[in-house]
């Protein structure tokens, strides 16, 4: 009777399940990628994807998506999943920079190669990482926020120190800031990359620091988070705020003339775009760089107008 | 025809329970401006009488009158609207709302037809009505602020507020200091001037003749007699509450009386009893009895080292013994049958072997586990031994009736090899039959050495088993009877605090 | 003698059966739906396996949190300590610099014990010296030990630490049973015979069918209470243990969440939050269900959205099916 009522239960979440699931029909030695992302609620990441989709169908490739959310033991479980599932390629968007290292070595053994796409793994060793020119990005966006300041100035940092691609970038930023003797790095809080952890550190460092003059935050949420907090504490005209990442809402906040001017901007679909073309490439028996950059550009008000 | 001098009348109310028949043909009739004592034994049916007049138990066969007019009351609202308002001992109050919105609660008035609540009108009418009963309090504090007998006056209040015409009160005066007694007396004298009918229940006799017009007697279910409380005395009031013969449910046998195994001196608990003495011998049963609220329950909780004691010594074997917690007890040879088997005494969803062996475990333990064949064997034995009615030692006891319930836990204090064992009401919810057979056992543990403290409230089977009887009143050992000199008037007395005897 | 058995394995077939039904159901139909997208395997025996080392650390929390939710409490600290167990054993580790790396693990091991000890008799003291409810003492102790993971690490995973790190989290010491399956089935048995032959395990349930009954029947609640948030506290370190070692890293963000997806494994197996009723095999195959699920649906290509809502949808369909099952 009720094993009966379970089975049923069991039977009708399965059929939701294989509802939700890619139903391809599948073709002769096709092969098939597997990609272990971060999230599937970033924008940034929602971008890539759609990139990464487009492209594999194009090459004639079947994607399997995994999103982490933030969970280093989800993300290995997802892995070791595609490991015992023997997929051709695994791409991975590491939720912790240093907790993959055992699962990609076991990828390795078992000859599947892993390529990392926006985020770097430390220590592993990958055939190739895919992601922006984030040290670059920093210094562009140093340079930019420096010039706003007329080159001296209280500056702090939202950071986000536990993800390596934002560590470039803050690595980038600091080296240029360092070039500008007046401009002082008073401060570097986490953030976490996410917003309301991000205003929330911003309204530490305002409480700290009366006369900050410019705020990085490492990423748009970031960023935005930092905004939110200057606004509050109606500094929009004292504090000048750079981000990263430029999606459409810090987009619409740099247009509007709000206290964030400037976004390095990273393109997310030509990180997708790139990774699987240079898997294509290692599939095809070519050598392929074990770094692949992207290009960063900048996005202001100004260059908003010209679009 | 209902005769319209009274104000309520309740007649041949019968009313019958699983096993029991709880009222039998009971009459009462109130009348206007009168203070009705309503008087008997706990479980002689005042309060199922009192249940059935608020409508929360319907009668199986009877008529009720109210103001001469037939009524069927359906339910506790439909009782409120008939004018009839119940005071509890537990009050009906909402700790953290205001006076004056505890009595208007589910009435409040409001400004106009809005959903807003008329806060001038509400506090004006509450003022107005506790003056009309010449209280002064503050109609704006919430009333766990409130002493019990300012929460009883707003609970009067409250029943004023909805015109009751019928005010029950039940054992109001409990937990009253004196002083405020007095102000509920005041307080009845101002209502009954004003035409209300109550009826008031209460164990204290001298209250009785304080405040009573009349009185009705209730015994086992039935009516006795109903009389001007000037026409009676205390003496005839008990003799009419207990007069029943004793019969021969009670198989008791006498041993030789041995040494002193338990003794307790000047055990105190604050807010519960006081000062009580007294020892228990090999051989005997001893009845611990008084009326509900005595603080008997609380002495046996002490010793037992369930409830911390304030002062007081108890020894075992002449040896003073250090108790503070169950484990020192069951160490020390002690076990408690709590009047509260479900709650208290058994583990209901696990079975009648685990129940058994609950208390004793590590008699149980070879190395790292509990040796469940011997388990097993010990619950064999207790089943038997006990003639437990149940399919198996694997029966979860929630599913086994209340004398079998009874059996195991006494199995359960057997296997802990209790020297001392405290029975609190242990033929509670038990039926006739069930009862003797645990009775039997009580004696088959005297027999074995084993000495018996027994709590009750049922006089007939305190005289009828126990060899001695210690009666408490208002915490404090009111005296002690010796068997052949033990009468239920004697014990009443004693119980109702008019003298001390022995 | 015979007799009980059968009764037994009767009970134990009402108890589990339909949970048992739901589990191989499930692996059945991952097996189909993951041959119709040309994915055949999951219902072999080494991806089974694999499953079950996903649920390792899983596992070893539940049943812990068994015996807290048997009697009437529950450990939401879980999460935060066992990241905080990964990082002591992982900042002992590093300091070795390369030499001595096993002997320098097994005080890591020690350490984070100790500190799992110390974690649970905190619980135990708040709860049954200061008499505060356990979802109060536990949910405060929650952000306490993530501050604490924090701030000694400063917010960073420690790495990279010797390869023998991995020993416990992914050695294998018979082929495809790694030492933390090995680890979690020697847990899950002590579990039982803690639970159900010991005199410990019998006044556990006491304390949850009745506290007072238990009480006047002469069980210590407090001691009892004590080592079960202890006994907690220490599986729940040996599961950040093993995790740590699958990660080849401490990081102290891990574990964030988890002591709602152990709580929810423990009560698809049947244990009831009001406590006293429960057992450790009905955790396991609570778990197995959840953990099945979870791998299963990323291995049809369920995406994370979608795995939320159907885990969702299971939960409920197994506690309503107890509630049936009571009626």
């Amino acid at each position: 009777m009720s094993a009966i009522r379970v089975a049923v239960c069991v039977l009708c979440c399965a059929v939701i399940a294989a509802g939700c699931g890619p139903s391809q029909s599948p073709a002769a030695k096709e092969k098939v990628i597997g990609a272990a992302l971060l999230t599937q609620t970033h924008v940034f990441f929602q971008d890539m994807v759609a990139a990464m989709k487009s492209e594999a169908e194009k090459q004639g490739f079947k994607l399997r998506v995994q999103y982490a959310e933030f969970d280093s033991r989800k993300q290995i479980d997802q892995m070791e999943t595609f490991i015992a599932q023997g997929v051709d390629a695994i791409i991975v968007s590491p939720a912790d920079s240093s907790g993959l290292n055992p699962v990609i070595a076991e990828a390795r053994a078992k000859n599947i190669p892993v390529f990392t796409a926006d985020i770097a793994a430390h220590g592993a060793q990958v055939v190739s990482h895919i992601a922006s020119d984030n040290e670059h990005g920093g210094v562009i966006i140093a340079e930019y926020l420096a010039k706003l300041l007329n080159g001296k100035g209280k500056v702090a940092i939202i950071d986000h120190p536990t993800v390596a691609s934002a560590q470039d970038r803050v690595r980038g930023f600091e080296q240029t800031m360092a070039k500008f003797p007046e401009i002082q790095i008073v401060g570097k809080v986490p953030g976490e990359g996410q917003r309301d952890k991000a205003m929330r550190a911003a309204q530490d460092i305002l409480q700290a620091h009366a006369d900050l003059n410019g705020i990085f935050g490492i990423n748009d949420d970031s960023a935005l988070g930092a905004l939110a907090a200057v606004e509050a504490a109606g500094l929009q005209d004292k504090v000048k705020i750079v981000g990263f990442d430029g999606t459409p809402e810090a987009k619409a906040a740099i247009a509007a003339g709000k206290a964030l001017k400037a976004d390095a901007v990273q393109y997310p679909d030509k990180i997708g775009q790139k990774t699987i073309d240079v898997i294509a490439a290692h599939f095809r028996g070519e050598t392929v760089p074990s770094l692949a950059p992207v290009e960063v550009g900048l996005m202001d008000a100004e260059s908003l107008k010209q679009k | 025809m209902a005769n319209s001098e009274f104000i309520l009348e309740m007649l041949q109310i019968t009313k019958r329970f699983p096993g029991v028949l709880a009222l039998d043909k009971a009459n009462l009739a109130l009348r206007p401006g009168e203070v009705h004592c309503l008087l008997g034994e706990n479980g002689a049916g005042k309060s199922t009488m009192m249940k059935i007049l608020a409508g929360a138990q319907p009668m199986d066969s009877g008529e009720i009158f109210i103001d001469g007019e037939p009524v069927v009351i359906t339910s506790p609202h439909h009782a409120q609207q008939l004018g009839i308002s119940m005071i509890y001992q537990e009050f009906n109050l909402s700790p953290y709302l205001s006076v004056a919105e505890n009595i208007f609660l589910g009435r409040e008035p409001r400004i106009g037809r809005s959903p807003f609540i008329d806060w001038k009108r509400m506090y004006r009418d509450s003022e107005e009505i506790l003056k009309r009963i010449r209280v002064d309090l503050d109609v704006r504090r919430p009333v766990n602020e409130l002493s019990v007998a300012q929460q009883q006056m707003v609970e009067i209040a409250k029943a004023l507020s909805v015109q009751a015409k019928i005010i029950v009160m039940d054992e109001p005066s409990a937990t009253l200091t004196d002083h405020e007694l007095v102000a509920l007396f005041d307080l009845i004298r101002t209502l009954r001037a004003s035409g209300i009918g109550l009826i008031y229940i209460s164990h204290r006799l001298e209250e009785v003749f304080e405040i009573g017009d009349q009185v009705t007697v209730m015994r086992d279910g039935q009516h006795v007699a109903t009389k001007p409380a000037s026409s009676m005395t205390r003496e005839s009031i008990i003799r009419m509450m207990v007069g029943r013969e004793l019969t021969e449910e009670y198989p008791k046998e006498f041993f030789k009386l041995g040494e002193e195994r338990l003794r307790v001196e000047g055990l105190s608990r604050e807010g519960a009893f006081k000062d009580v003495s007294f020892s228990l011998r090999t051989g005997e049963i001893v009845a611990l009895t008084g009326l509900v609220g005595a603080g008997r329950t609380e002495v046996a909780r002490a010793i037992f080292g369930a409830d911390r004691k304030t002062a007081g010594q108890v020894y075992l074997d002449g040896k003073p013994a250090e108790i503070r917690s169950p484990q020192d007890a069951i160490k020390n040879g002690l076990g408690l049958l709590t009047e509260d088997r479900k709650n208290q005494g058994l583990v209901l969803g696990m079975t009648v072997r685990e129940n058994t062996t609950l208390s004793n475990l590590s008699a149980l333990v070879k190395g790292l586990f509990i040796n469940r064949k011997f388990e097993r064997s010990v619950a064999e034995k207790y089943v038997h031994e006990l003639q437990i009615k149940t399919p198996s030692i694997e029966q979860v006891v929630q599913n086994l009736s209340g004398g079998n319930q009874q059996k195991v836990v006494l199995a359960k204090w057997l296997f802990t090899q209790s020297r001392v064992l405290i029975f609190d009401e242990p033929t509670r919810g038990i039926d006739v039959g069930a009862k003797a057979e645990i009775f039997k056992l009580m004696n088959a543990l005297v027999s074995r050495g084993v000495a018996i403290l027994m709590i009750s409230s049922e006089l007939p089977e305190v005289l009828g088993m126990c060899d001695r009887v210690l009666v408490m009143h208002e915490g404090r050992l009111a005296g002690q009877l010796m068997r052949n000199e033990a009468s239920q008037e004697k014990i009443m007395h004693l119980a109702t605090g008019m003298s001390s005897a022995a | 003698m015979a007799e009980a058995r059968t009764q037994a394995f009767k009970r134990a077939l009402i108890a589990y059966g339909p949970l048992l039904a739901a589990l191989i159901l499930e692996i059945a139909v991952f097996e189909l739906l993951g041959r119709r997208q040309d994915n055949p395997g999951f219902a072999s025996i080494p991806n089974l396996i694999r499953v079950l080392g996903q649920s390792a650390e899983f596992g070893v929390m539940a049943v812990g949190m068994t015996f807290v939710i048997i009697t009437g409490g529950i450990d939401l600290s879980i999460g935060s300590l066992m990241a905080c167990g990964g990082v002591v054993c992982a900042m002992l580790v590093k300091r070795s610099g390369g030499d001595a790396v096993a002997l320098y693990i097994v005080a890591g091991w020690a350490a984070a014990l100790v500190l799992g000890a110390l974690s649970g008799s905190i619980s135990g003291l708040l709860i049954t010296r200061f008499d505060i409810p356990p979802f109060i003492a536990t949910l405060a102790l929650m952000s306490s030990l993530r501050g604490v993971g924090n701030l000694i690490t400063d917010g960073k995973p420690i790495s990279p630490l010797p390869d023998a790190y991995q020993w416990l989290g992914r050695q294998q010491i018979v082929p495809h049973i790694p030492v933390s399956v090995a680890v979690f089935l020697i847990v899950l048995a002590g579990g039982m015979l803690l639970l159900n032959h010991t005199q410990f395990g019998r006044h556990v349930r006491a304390i949850g069918g009745n506290e007072e009954s238990a009480r006047l029947s002469g069980v210590n609640i407090a001691r009892v209470k004590w080592r079960v948030y202890i006994l907690c506290s220490m599986l729940t370190i040996i599961a950040g243990l093993i995790l740590s070692s699958r990660l080849g890293a401490g990081s102290p963000k891990v574990g964030m969440g988890d002591e709602l997806g152990v709580i929810a494994a423990v009560v698809v197996g049947g244990t009831s939050l009001s406590g006293g009723r429960g057992s450790i095999g009905g955790t396991f195959v609570g778990l197995l269900v959840v953990s099945m699920l979870n791998s299963g649906l990323t291995w049809i290509g369920v995406e994370t959205f979608g795995q939320q809502v159907t885990l969702g949808l299971v939960i409920l369909a197994a506690v309503l099916l107890d509630k049936l099952k009571s009626w």
